[in-house]
């Protein structure tokens, strides 16, 4: 036990020595699929953008940040009428960088807050929830300024609404590119 | 002999039909008809003097023995057509010449009984009537066929001159007489105390009709004494008797009978006549006009039948109501359809859709409700029909 320990001590302590930026923004586009079965009946994947900023704290852990943007068309369940829906899920949380280097594998978790917008001849929801997030990546250095990441994630957020529950998450894989400083 | 005929367009020509006796089967001397005398020589055959009766030829129509010519008719217009009947072992015979007696035709078709008259319609010779011991026989074309119009035995039949529609029959039941040329038929005895008929005939001019009884004497009836009734029939049907105009005795009693199409039904009588009633009766004691009035039976929709079902986006839910039916083969001229449901006890419009409509969503309903439908067609008078009702939980 106090080997492993030992082990990670020295992993740890020896992440984000090269190439550790203090700050790094990104900009990055991923595509969204669904884990809810209605949400993939009604509205199914689809691309979604966004940001997402990080800020060096310890060794290879990392304050991050993001925010994406999903919109879509549907149809509904019975009378496939149409449906249109927009999520944006803002998260934030901690990431830690294995052997920082050139190329960084990572991984970061942290809490989403989910705003949700849905319109059609129903009516009208617009709600705030409160999800979860992980997230595994591949940052890669081109030289000492731009950074690109291959990442992905899976998230979710249950809510309940019009006495049905939902999940607002999913799946989202992507790439961003940003720099440094 | 047993009837005679002249031509009153020529006197001179004479007509006549019966039967003769001959021991070997061949044509011999006329001899008068007697009950006991039906034996094995007598035949029939057709007479004819062209000389005011001077000289006769004789036409043998059978070529079997125990015939006999009992009825003779004569085109007035062409004395070369000629109708003879009479009866065959108890059975109708008819025979038909179309010159002169020359050749002549066995017309007796589907004609039963005794034959005992034969009468041609003055306005339309090739109509020809056959009174039998079985009932009175019509053909519309000069004998090629025959239709059954009355089951009444009939001694006697007489067209009226002035109207060819108007025939009156004698037999044992009396005198019965038909405006539409024996599509139907009324009973007319008023004042007539012996029934049995034998002999009819008519003073067009004066409109009496002489009716000759076996026993009770001869009789007369005033046929000015008769009123029209007017029969009218709407879409989608007809009556009993025909629609048209009749005439009936005074007094007379008149059963009409409304018999509506298929998919047709009975709305009801106007005019001189009211309410729903079928068959309705009359009373003739004047002229009458009857409508009958048809209605097309609207059929309710059917397999009527709704589902409770969940219409969802992701955040947004709402239970609908599907109801589903099918539009029955048998109606006709349906411009809507008009949805009910039961709210607070009454019914109230849910919808109206097109005719061709199969299905209709009653949406935003309580997912635990209960909820009661009704669906009725209507036609393009506005009429609507019987609904057909779906309760859903």
């Amino acid at each position: 036990m106090k080997a492993k320990i030992l082990v990670l001590m020295i992993f740890v302590a020896s992440a984000g020595a090269a190439f550790g930026e203090t700050v790094a923004i990104q900009a990055r586009a991923s595509y969204f699929h669904p884990s809810d079965r209605v949400f993939k009946e009604v509205y199914g994947g689809g691309p979604s953008y966004g940001a997402a900023l990080s800020i060096r704290l310890w060794k290879g852990f990392a304050l991050w940040a993001e925010g994406d943007y999903y919109q879509k068309k549907g149809k509904t369940t019975f009378t496939q009428e149409p449906t249109e829906f927009r999520l944006i899920p803002l998260a934030g949380g901690l990431r830690f960088d294995f052997f920082p280097s050139r190329t960084s594998p990572y991984l970061a978790a942290g809490i989403g807050y989910f705003l949700s917008h849905e319109k059609n001849d129903m009516g009208t929801v617009d709600r705030k929830d409160i999800g979860y997030i992980v997230q595994a990546g591949l940052r890669i250095y081109a030289g000492k300024a731009v950074i690109y990441d291959f990442h992905g994630n899976f998230s979710t957020c249950k809510v309940s609404s019009s006495g049905v529950s939902a999940d607002l998450g999913g799946i989202r894989a992507g790439m961003s590119v940003g720099f440094v400083f | 002999m047993n009837d005679l005929i002249v031509n009153e367009k020529n006197p001179s020509h004479v007509f006549a039909a019966g039967s003769t006796y001959t021991a070997s089967g061949e044509p011999g001397p006329d001899r008068p008809r007697k009950a006991s005398s039906r034996a094995a020589g007598y035949v029939m055959n057709f007479f004819k003097s062209l000389d005011g009766g001077a000289t006769w030829s004789t036409y043998n129509l059978a070529t079997s023995a125990d015939t006999d010519g009992l009825a003779l008719a004569v085109d007035p217009a062409n004395d070369n057509v000629v109708y003879v009947g009479g009866r065959k072992d108890h059975k109708a015979i008819l025979f038909k010449s179309v010159n002169g007696g020359s050749n002549w035709t066995d017309i007796t078709g589907n004609v039963s009984g005794t034959v005992s008259d034969i009468t041609l319609d003055p306005a339309s010779p090739l109509r020809v009537y056959v009174q039998t011991s079985a009932g009175i026989y019509r053909s519309e074309d000069g004998g090629a066929s025959w239709s059954k119009i009355s089951t009444r035995d009939a001694k006697a039949l007489i067209i009226n001159p002035s109207a060819p529609n108007e025939i009156y029959a004698g037999g044992t039941e009396g005198v019965h007489f038909s405006n539409d040329r024996g599509d139907s038929w009324n009973d007319f005895n008023s004042g007539l105390t012996t029934r049995n008929v034998l002999g009819l005939d008519m003073n067009a001019g004066s409109k009496i009709l002489y009716a000759a009884t076996n026993g009770g004497g001869i009789f007369k009836n005033s046929l000015s004494a008769l009123y029209s009734l007017t029969i009218t029939a709407g879409a989608g049907g007809t009556t009993q008797p025909v629609p048209g105009t009749h005439l009936y005795a005074s007094n007379a009693f008149v059963s009409i009978k409304a018999l509506p199409s298929a998919h047709y039904q009975f709305s009801g009588w106007s005019e001189d006549a009211s309410g729903a009633a079928n068959p309705i009766s009359l009373i003739m004691s004047g002229n009458k006009s009857v409508r009958a009035d048809f209605l097309r039976i609207i059929y309710p929709p059917r397999d009527f039948a709704g589902m409770k079902k969940l219409n969802r986006s992701l955040l947004l839910a709402q239970y609908h109501v599907q109801l589903t039916w099918q539009n029955d083969a048998n109606n006709a001229d349906i411009t809507k359809n008009r949805l009910y449901v039961l709210e607070n006890g009454s019914w109230t419009i849910l919808a109206e859709l097109s005719a061709e409509a199969k299905e209709y969503i009653h949406k935003n309903v309580m997912k635990d409700g209960e909820y009661t439908y009704a669906l009725a067609v209507v036609n393009d008078a506005g009429r609507e029909g019987p609904a057909a009702t779906a309760t859903v939980k």
